[in-house]
């Protein structure tokens, strides 16, 4: 289970950073089509922010396993053992409720919008908010996880 | 009332451990639920929240910088800090924050330029008799320069949270001036303790060696000048000049530098998403809360009170400057920026302050944040980094709060120090 986790995780930033390395590539295109061609993609923006969000969704989920999200420790550490347990398990139930409105709002917005098209693009508008509800699930699944004693990794926070 | 469970949900949330982000979200998700509002509409100013296109300079930016970072540019810096500021009393913390603003210069980064900087300062400044904590101190100090010289992620943050058309070239222009300050003051307070302490003056390496260091520094350097020219010649939006920077930075990473394999750009993008989709996450669920927080006229009801209490704009200045550096103890800069941006802002403009020069001002107060306890990331790193307890940094840390606190002042009351470029 842990391992699987582990897998799910690490290939959500792995989706996350391959997303990063092509928005780069579709402005740096935008740049030289411009200056190099005359002629500015009418695509490229929209495509980018597209996949910002499957950037921010899977990334920020991986986040929950791979703890790497901003949080403040000074004040649970500093309590007594039962009750910074509790803090604990607290926080876990915290984040899954959110998972679990994320991933049901998500999916409401996703099929709402599934039959619209992004006019630059071409595809449906649902495709841009589906990181929404996969995000949502994943969530739900590393804060249950979590509470269940499945190991969270402990990673430094980087900014 | 709703204002109220709002802050109390937030701040319980905080207490427990709960991530920033999703504390933000959550009880934005509450005071829907109170309101009669669907919690739907939270998410969906979640994902509104970073469907910006302006925003997408912060994961460039990001990138830009952490691969920066892998081309080992923090030790050229530091040889060209060195060659000019070393045989100034107590030098190595001159060379400190004169690599740090530099590095500033490249990454935009205050993070990075402490893990940077620190990791290899500190050892040095130790060997050579300087305290450990001091160390600390001044790299700590010393990395909030890397959120006012240009380009900072943060100032974009700021633009795009002011709801009114603030331009990111003149608010990077802007930062040239206050950062130089900082950088002049922190140096003065490094003088006065080196003094006091006794710490030794450097050995000057040459004017050959400078001259070589800083040729080996320049291309590094050059990224700062394409992005900050490139946005205010009018060639690139922010979007693309980072973009335009990460190209480059992997030519001279790769060509010049060749310190920039495939392992360096693994650990680069990987560590950049990790950094963006956690700060951008923030920065949406910020919009939520910031969102609701317009929805029950938090911004009118404090620009009421602070109104009501006097009409005297260095009061007013000064009360929101208290505001900022309290705030910024307990939360991180990027959602304090998009959640109190929008509610401070219409009051500094009442009395007639410059939007650019409040972008400033707010970097600064709440980068000082930043190394703040209880939460103060940058502290929190380079007590990491120089291996001390953030207790013991923060016991000798008085003299730089006090330093970059004066170096607020005077940006704040002296407008033209941000200004004076713009335009």
């Amino acid at each position: 289970m842990r391992r699987f986790l582990d897998r799910l995780a690490h290939l959500a930033v792995l989706l996350a950073a391959t997303c990063l390395v092509t928005m780069t590539a579709i402005i740096s295109y935008q740049v030289v089509a411009r200056y190099g061609f005359n002629a500015s993609p009418a695509w490229s923006e929209r495509l980018s922010l597209v996949l910002l969000a499957y950037l921010v969704f899977f990334g920020a989920a991986a986040g929950v396993r791979l703890n790497f999200h901003i949080c403040i420790l000074a004040i649970r550490d500093a309590l007594p053992k039962p009750l910074s347990s509790l803090a604990v398990a607290a926080t876990h139930v915290a984040v899954a409720a959110c998972g679990i409105v994320i991933l049901l709002a998500g999916y409401e917005l996703t099929s709402a919008l599934w039959g619209f098209a992004i006019p630059s693009l071409g595809i449906p508008r649902g495709l841009a908010l589906l990181p929404l509800p996969c995000s949502g699930l994943m969530i739900t699944l590393f804060s249950v996880a979590n509470l269940a004693g499945f190991g969270q990794q402990t990673e430094e926070t980087s900014v | 009332m709703e204002l109220i469970i709002l802050f109390a949900t937030l701040l319980g949330l905080l207490v427990i451990g709960v991530p920033v982000a999703f504390a933000l979200l959550i009880s934005s998700m509450v005071v829907f639920a109170i309101l009669g509002l669907n919690p739907l509409v939270a998410v969906q100013r979640l994902s509104a929240g970073i469907d910006v296109f302006t925003l997408m300079a912060i994961p460039f930016f990001i990138f830009a910088g952490d691969l920066m970072t892998q081309t080992g540019i923090a030790a050229r810096l530091i040889r060209v800090a060195e060659g000019i500021f070393g045989r100034i009393r107590g030098g190595l913390g001159h060379v400190d924050i004169g690599a740090s603003m530099m590095f500033g210069a490249v990454s935009g980064s205050a993070i990075a330029s402490v893990s940077a900087i620190g990791s290899t300062m500190i050892p040095i400044m130790e060997e050579r008799g300087y305290d450990r904590a001091f160390s600390v101190n001044v790299t700590s100090a010393a990395a909030i320069l890397g959120l006012i010289i240009p380009p900072s992620h943060n100032m974009i943050i700021y633009a795009a949270a002011s709801g009114i058309s603030i331009s990111i070239g003149d608010l990077f222009v802007a930062g040239i001036l206050p950062g130089l300050l900082c950088a002049a003051v922190l140096m003065v307070t490094v003088s006065i303790i080196a003094a006091r302490k006794g710490y030794p003056k450097g050995d000057f390496p040459g004017v050959r060696v400078l001259i070589t260091s800083a040729i080996s520094a320049l291309p590094g350097l050059m990224t700062a000048v394409i992005i900050v020219v490139g946005i205010l010649g009018g060639v690139f939006t922010p979007t693309e000049s980072s973009a335009v920077a990460i190209v480059y930075t992997l030519i001279i990473g790769v060509v010049v530098y060749r310190s920039l394999g495939i392992a360096q750009f693994q650990a680069a993008v990987v560590n950049a998403a990790k950094t963006t989709s956690m700060i951008m996450l923030i920065i949406g669920s910020a919009a939520a809360f910031g969102w609701l927080l317009a929805l029950l006229e938090a911004p009118r009801m404090l620009s009421d009170l602070i109104l009501g209490v006097t009409d005297s704009p260095i009061l007013i200045i000064a009360m929101v400057l208290v505001c900022l550096l309290l705030l910024g103890t307990f939360m991180d800069m990027a959602p304090l920026i998009i959640i109190v941006t929008p509610i401070f802002l219409p009051v500094m403009q009442a009395i007639g302050m410059d939007p650019v020069h409040f972008g400033i001002i707010m970097m600064l107060a709440l980068g000082i944040g930043l190394i703040t306890p209880p939460v103060g990331t940058v502290l929190f790193v380079a007590s990491a980094v120089g291996k001390i307890r953030m207790e013991e940094t923060v016991k000798s840390m008085w003299p730089f709060y006090l330093a970059l606190i004066i170096s607020l002042l005077i940006v704040a009351y002296i407008p033209q120090i941000s200004l004076a470029l713009v335009g």
